[in-house]
């Protein structure tokens, strides 16, 4: 049996707005095991992101529990958990969120400056994330000179350059074109395989849903089995 | 803070770890360059803000260069006023006042009491330091002066014309326009010549030529006169004071009062560095030749009231501008610095997403505050050189000040220490304008941030 990374336990997530008070997940239960590529799909507005950030420990449940490796780490301040996500999490982003100044390999490396102090492990990290990602002849190049695909698989090895135990994408393909998509998933998927990574993706596109071995689909606040 | 519970988990087995794992809550040292050149790379991403923000900085900087240089200059020319000319016609301290011990300090019993005897001993005593170019003697004197109809009191003073004249020719070193000491010379030609100030030789109608009589009491407390010849009409600057002003040869003066004594002796060094060795040394060498001689050494700050007050109220002045002017720049770095952050919202929450904390956030804009600090440090130093060379080049004349009757010409002192400390204060005006990045980033949630558009 799968040893559990990840836990939500009865989470709710309220929004005030002016008129009234929205809810978005609504007593929700996950366990996410070692490993896992799992995906959450869901119509526009049904609370993937939200559901996301709670799991990528960028946001907090109104209410309910957040377990990592067992351990509650629900009361812990957002500030307090940077230092968790810079061990544990990776992100990739639908619109990639690199830093526009920095080359592919500055952008690999920037987030290992923060966990290494060994310059040379640093960079055979990041030389064997972007050979990894078939960017191994551009890693000095510039974003501006990246394709939208390219510029995703510098995220991927961004993200998966510490190695992190959990990954999470929010719709990492939605802007890109089929063929891209497929391959960029397709990564994701290898990747989180050869480095016992749990990949955490967020999406509508069914073709993408077909590569995840969980697959979840958010309905009212509340997540009901795929298939 | 993380609790018990957490930190066990972070110590967790399965926790991903390495020898060399650092704290995100740290800026490794070693790294501190990569971000020192994000820094720099991200003031090419704004590059009209960051260039309207060098130039606040530099124009900040090159503004205070050029009122400092403008100060150093003004308190330069003032202490060589004071120490070649003075500024109530008493004539330049010198660098060095030699004096009766109690001169000063305590009341006479009789005129001149305190006066110095023995001038020719204490003339070559003085005269034999290496470091001694010349020695003034003076001797205060007043009393009234009538050209026969009018009589009107005066106050001046007994004195070398040769050597008080090439004292205030040193002034021509500041403003080679000046003349000054010439007016002196002709005082030399004649043994009872007199010097008038402007306003009181207009009173006597007198002029060069004239025969007056000057009269004063003699230190034995009897009413003396003796003849006296206009050998030339001259002005101290000061209005007033050239109402009563006169001067005469050291010997005419000794004459009127019946004394072989003179009030003080002002020496002028070769240079004016290390004064304070100098004045030591002078100090030495008189207690060993003139031992008896109850002597006092003032140097010229000791004596010159004006220049100190002047001083403290132009460093007042300044120190009151520079604030304001830093605060400006800082000010005017603050809303730029504002506009820069709000423009990467969604890359900071990217940053902070990925586990950076915020003080490292922080760090990266304030790196790039101080590099706009730096460059606009240079750009206001290259500025401050080519306004300060036009300004000197063109020998600007000032306006006379109120009293005075001459104008001066305005220049720009050169690079001193002062540039400095200026550099540092626009550097960290500049950087604390970071300060408005802290308070913007503070208020951003990660969501928030990473859904900005």
């Amino acid at each position: 049996m799968s040893e559990i990374l990840f836990q939500l336990k009865n989470v709710s997530k309220e929004f005030d707005t002016k008129a009234e008070q929205v809810t978005v997940l609504r007593n929700l239960s996950l366990n996410i095991n070692y490993g896992d590529f799992l995906t959450i799909a869901g119509a526009s507005g049904s609370g993937k992101s939200t559901l996301l950030n709670i799991i990528g420990c960028i946001d907090k449940p109104s209410s309910g529990s957040v377990l990592f490796s067992g351990y509650d780490i629900t009361g812990i301040s957002l500030d307090d958990l940077s230092k968790y996500r810079l061990q544990n999490i990776g992100y990739v982003f639908q619109s990639f969120n690199l830093i526009p100044v920095l080359s592919a390999y500055e952008n690999v490396e920037f987030p290992l400056l923060f966990r290494y102090q060994e310059k040379k492990k640093i960079r055979e990290k990041v030389e064997h994330m972007l050979e990894r990602v078939g960017l191994k002849d551009r890693m000095s190049y510039p974003l501006a000179k990246l394709s939208g695909g390219q510029r995703q698989r510098v995220a991927i090895a961004r993200a998966l350059a510490g190695s992190p135990r959990l990954v999470v994408a929010d719709e990492p393909t939605a802007s890109l074109d089929r063929d891209t998509t497929l391959s960029i998933v397709q990564l994701l998927k290898d990747m989180g395989t050869e480095y016992n990574t749990t990949i955490v993706l967020a999406t509508h596109d069914p073709e993408v849903i077909r590569y995840a071995g969980n697959k979840y689909f958010l309905r009212e606040g509340n997540l009901v089995g795929y298939y | 803070m993380l609790d018990q519970h957490t930190l066990k988990f972070y110590l967790s087995p399965r926790k991903i770890t390495s020898p060399g794992d650092v704290s995100a809550h740290q800026i490794p040292g070693i790294y501190i360059y990569k971000l020192l050149k994000l820094s720099y790379r991200n003031l090419f991403r704004n590059r009209r803000g960051a260039a309207f923000a060098i130039t606040i900085g530099a124009a900040g900087f090159a503004a205070l260069s050029i009122a400092m240089g403008y100060y150093q200059y003004i308190m330069y020319g003032l202490e060589e006023l004071t120490i070649r000319n003075g500024f109530g016609g008493e004539g330049g301290s010198g660098h060095v006042q030699i004096k009766d011990i109690h001169a000063g300090l305590a009341e006479e019993s009789y005129a001149y009491e305190f006066g110095l005897g023995n001038v020719a001993t204490l003339m070559k005593a003085l005269g034999d330091d290496p470091d001694v170019d010349y020695i003034l003697p003076r001797i205060e004197i007043g009393g009234l002066i009538s050209n026969g109809d009018k009589v009107l009191p005066f106050k001046g003073y007994g004195i070398e014309p040769a050597t008080e004249a090439r004292l205030r020719n040193g002034l021509s070193k500041i403003d080679p326009t000046a003349l000054a000491g010439n007016e002196i010379l002709p005082l030399g030609r004649e043994d009872t010549g007199i010097l008038l100030g402007r306003k009181l030789a207009l009173a006597l109608h007198a002029k060069v030529g004239d025969a007056l009589i000057m009269y004063g009491t003699t230190v034995d407390g009897a009413i003396n006169g003796t003849d006296v010849v206009v050998s030339g009409i001259m002005s101290t600057g000061i209005n007033q004071v050239d109402k009563y002003y006169l001067l005469t040869n050291i010997k005419t003066a000794q004459q009127l009062i019946n004394t072989d004594k003179i009030s003080y002796a002002a020496v002028m060094f070769k240079n004016r560095e290390h004064l304070d060795e100098k004045q030591q040394r002078l100090s030495d060498t008189l207690k060993a030749r003139l031992p008896l001689a109850p002597l006092r050494l003032l140097d010229w700050k000791q004596n010159a009231e004006f220049y100190t007050s002047v001083e403290e109220t132009y460093s007042s002045i300044f120190i009151f501008m520079g604030v304001i002017v830093l605060l400006l720049v800082a000010l005017g770095c603050w809303n730029i610095m504002h506009i820069a952050t709000m423009e990467r919202v969604r890359e900071i929450g990217t940053l902070r997403a990925i586990g950076l904390s915020v003080p490292v956030i922080n760090m990266i804009f304030f790196l790039e505050a101080m590099f706009i600090g730096v460059i606009s440090v240079l750009t206001g130093f290259l500025l401050h050189l080519l306004i300060a060379a036009l300004i000197n080049e063109y020998r600007i004349m000032m306006p006379t000040i109120p009293g005075m009757n001459r104008g001066y010409p305005l220049r720009i002192n050169g690079v001193s220490i002062y540039h400095l400390w200026l550099s540092a204060g626009i550097i960290v005006a500049i950087s604390c304008s970071s300060l408005s990045s802290f308070l913007a980033i503070r208020k951003l949630s990660i969501i928030d941030s990473l859904e900005h558009t």
